[in-house]
């Protein structure tokens, strides 16, 4: 709609998101949380290109950007895989067993040679603890993951490639 | 609205304006409270839990950095349980602190080593192995950062942000992997890194200059004044005193300065090593340098004045100098010599007016003001600020006697000035660095002290005196500073 700003790197629909977050907040740093999750959603991670035009467009500072990318595991930065595999290493997941998982998740992706499809990364508590271990795929929920079952959570992922 | 509070702080009352916190109130009265994070000239963070005190009637122990003073409050800094907590929170402090002191440059003006000697004192607890970061990075300046030894104060970011404003650095990642630095692949770029030395209270930033040179504890630090331009920022000079060898500059808390300095500042100790010192007085007879006692060298200044007659001599002054020099040389050579011409050498290409809106001023000179209210005091020369070397070159005096600049990396075109000097009649150059000794056929020669060596003030841009009081004994022999070298050319007379 607005030609003049046709240079910038975000969508139409991103920018409409961006600048209606960045009035939403006392200060425009609260706003880098929603902005950071908008652009992920909508481009599948936080590029470095982003983070360049979050400065020269909308003067978010670069080095508060990069901060709340490093503290929240949730997001990317790097190019996720077609199934990003998260899984809690957090104490009670933990305790039931998350590490035994984790280790086969990775024996089976080296067995089925899909290391190009699917990624895996530990991150911290997914909330459900009382189903643990939990794991997500993607935005799926997988709960209560055993290193027997899990297989079979995959096959359903794998079958797709 | 300036409502005052009364409290006590280990008994001891005082009265503060409405807002100041515990910490500030202590920081006045001069009561030690251990802290890493809280600077006096920083937003308060609150992050390191080191200034635990003990509030009289609240259960629990609150940090006095961020508390503020109330009506009646009772503030007790040095219980058992005030002791227990700070023990705990150091340990959590050096849960992931690598204890490489022996090659820390940091070591002895350390704030976790100065604590644990306080307070610390006990066998680890942790079974843990340390989490490893990285180490000796260049991050841009005058800085080498050691991300290990980093307590995660966060005093760097605050100072990035607050005082220069560049917002260069950050603290990545969380928990025990928090991680302080740059932007990936970006440098720090202002001229004021070297703070970020100062301030950190352990040894993660350390100084590419000073660091591995010396260990601190055999450095004494004397009270001086930067002469690096007309701010006049409060410093201390380190410098090991039986060779005379300086190491380094930090600010002190000043009215100019506040608690910061530039990194130009910071270089204006390198000029004062005996290396780039003027040492000798020497004349020079057909071309052939001749080194000559101070008696003889004043002696015969004062029979070549005699000779042509003070109308003949002019004073060629840079503005480098302090208000007692100035004094007393202009005392003698106007007041009781009646010598009219006078002229001001300053750096050609230097731009007076401008400001880094931090502190670093276009004037390079420590002493401009002092030199033009001298000036005035004695109704010579210009009375406007401004270069006159040409005219001083094209008057064709006799004699000139030229209190040379004693700073040349403040003075770009020194060696040329010099070489133009040197082709003129007479020159008496009397000079704190050598740059002299670099050209052929100076004709009279005489070495002074630098600022370092001599008692005296300087008026900075404000007009606000800077006092040189606590003088390091010179290593060269038999030096004097302007002022009493002139007093002792007058003996001649
Ligand atoms: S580098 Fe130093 S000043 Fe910066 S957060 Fe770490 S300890 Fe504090
Ligand atoms: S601002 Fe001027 S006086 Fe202050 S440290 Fe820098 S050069 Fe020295
Ligand atoms: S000085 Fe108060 S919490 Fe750090």
């Amino acid at each position: 709609m607005n030609s003049s700003n046709n240079s910038s790197i975000f969508s139409e629909k991103l920018k409409t998101v961006i600048e209606k977050e960045l009035t939403r907040y006392e200060t425009k740093r609260s706003a880098i949380l929603p902005i950071c999750h908008a652009i992920q959603d909508e481009c599948g991670w936080v590029q470095e290109k982003h983070i360049d035009a979050l400065e020269k467009e909308y003067s978010l500072n670069r080095i508060q950007v990069k901060e709340v990318l490093t503290f929240y595991k949730a997001y990317k930065q790097s190019e996720p895989k077609k199934f990003e595999i998260e899984f809690c290493d957090n104490i009670v997941c933990c305790m039931m067993g998350a590490k035994d998982a984790m280790a086969k998740i990775e024996e089976l992706i080296e067995k089925q040679g899909v290391n190009s499809e699917f990624g895996l990364k530990g991150v911290p508590c997914l909330g459900v603890c009382d189903q643990a271990p939990a794991m997500l795929v993607n935005k799926d929920r997988h709960h209560k993951i055993t290193n027997e079952n899990v297989e079979k959570v995959l096959s359903r992922y794998s079958s797709t490639i | 609205m300036s409502e005052t509070i009364n409290f006590k702080i280990d008994g001891q009352s005082v009265s503060v304006p409405k807002g100041t916190t515990v910490m500030q109130a202590a920081y006045q009265m001069k009561i030690k409270i251990p802290h890493f994070c809280w600077h006096p000239g920083l937003s308060v963070a609150g992050v390191c839990r080191f200034c635990l005190v003990k509030v009289e009637g609240r259960p629990k122990l609150e940090i006095a950095c961020n508390l503020q003073a109330s009506e009646g409050m009772e503030i007790l800094t040095d219980t058992p349980e005030v002791k227990e907590a700070h023990k705990w929170a150091l340990e959590f402090h050096l849960v992931n602190h690598p204890l490489d002191c022996p090659i820390c440059d940091q070591a002895g003006e350390c704030g976790l080593q100065n604590y644990y000697m306080e307070v610390g004192k006990y066998q680890s607890q942790m079974e843990r192995p340390k989490v490893l970061k990285p180490k000796a990075l260049d991050v841009g300046g005058d800085l080498v950062l050691d991300t290990e030894r980093c307590i995660l104060c966060s005093r760097c970011v605050r100072f990035e942000k607050e005082v220069t404003k560049s917002e260069a650095l950050g603290i990545f990642d969380r928990g025990d992997h928090a991680i302080i630095g740059t932007y990936p692949g970006k440098k720090i770029e202002h001229k004021y890194t070297t703070n970020l030395v100062d301030i950190c209270p352990v040894g993660a930033f350390t100084s590419k200059d000073f660091r591995f040179k010396q260990r601190v504890w055999f450095l004494k630090d004397k009270q001086s004044v930067c002469p690096g331009c007309s701010t006049g920022c409060s410093i201390d000079l380190f410098a090991k005193e039986q060779t005379g060898t300086y190491y380094r500059i930090k600010p002190r808390e000043g009215e100019s300065n506040g608690y910061w300095m530039c990194d130009t500042g910071r270089g204006m100790y390198r000029h004062l090593n005996i290396e780039t010192r003027q040492r000798f007085h020497y004349v020079s007879k057909n071309g052939q340098k001749i080194d000559i006692d101070q008696k003889e060298s004043l002696n015969q200044l004062a029979s070549k004045i005699k000779e042509v007659g003070p109308e003949h001599v002019s004073l060629l002054v840079s503005a480098q100098y302090t208000n007692e020099e100035y004094e007393a040389f202009f005392d003698f050579f106007v007041g009781k010599l009646g010598v009219k011409k006078v002229y001001q050498w300053r750096e050609p290409t230097e731009k007076l007016n401008d400001f880094d809106g931090i502190l670093l001023r276009g004037d390079r000179n420590s002493n401009t003001h002092g030199l033009m209210a001298t000036l005035k005091k004695y109704g010579v020369g210009n009375q406007k600020i401004g270069n006159e070397f040409d005219i001083a070159v094209s008057s064709a005096a006799k004699v000139v006697i030229a209190l040379v600049p004693e700073i040349p990396a403040t003075f770009p075109s020194l060696q040329s000035n010099l070489q133009t000097l040197v082709s003129l009649n007479f020159v008496s150059f009397w000079t704190v660095n050598s740059e002299i000794e670099k050209i052929k056929g100076a004709k009279h020669v005489v070495p002074v002290k630098g600022f370092s060596e001599k008692k005296g003030s300087f008026t900075n841009h404000f007009g606000k005196l800077g006092h040189l009081t606590s003088p390091f004994v010179s290593v060269i022999e038999g030096i004097n500073c302007v002022a009493s070298t002139t007093r002792k050319l007058s003996e001649y007379f």
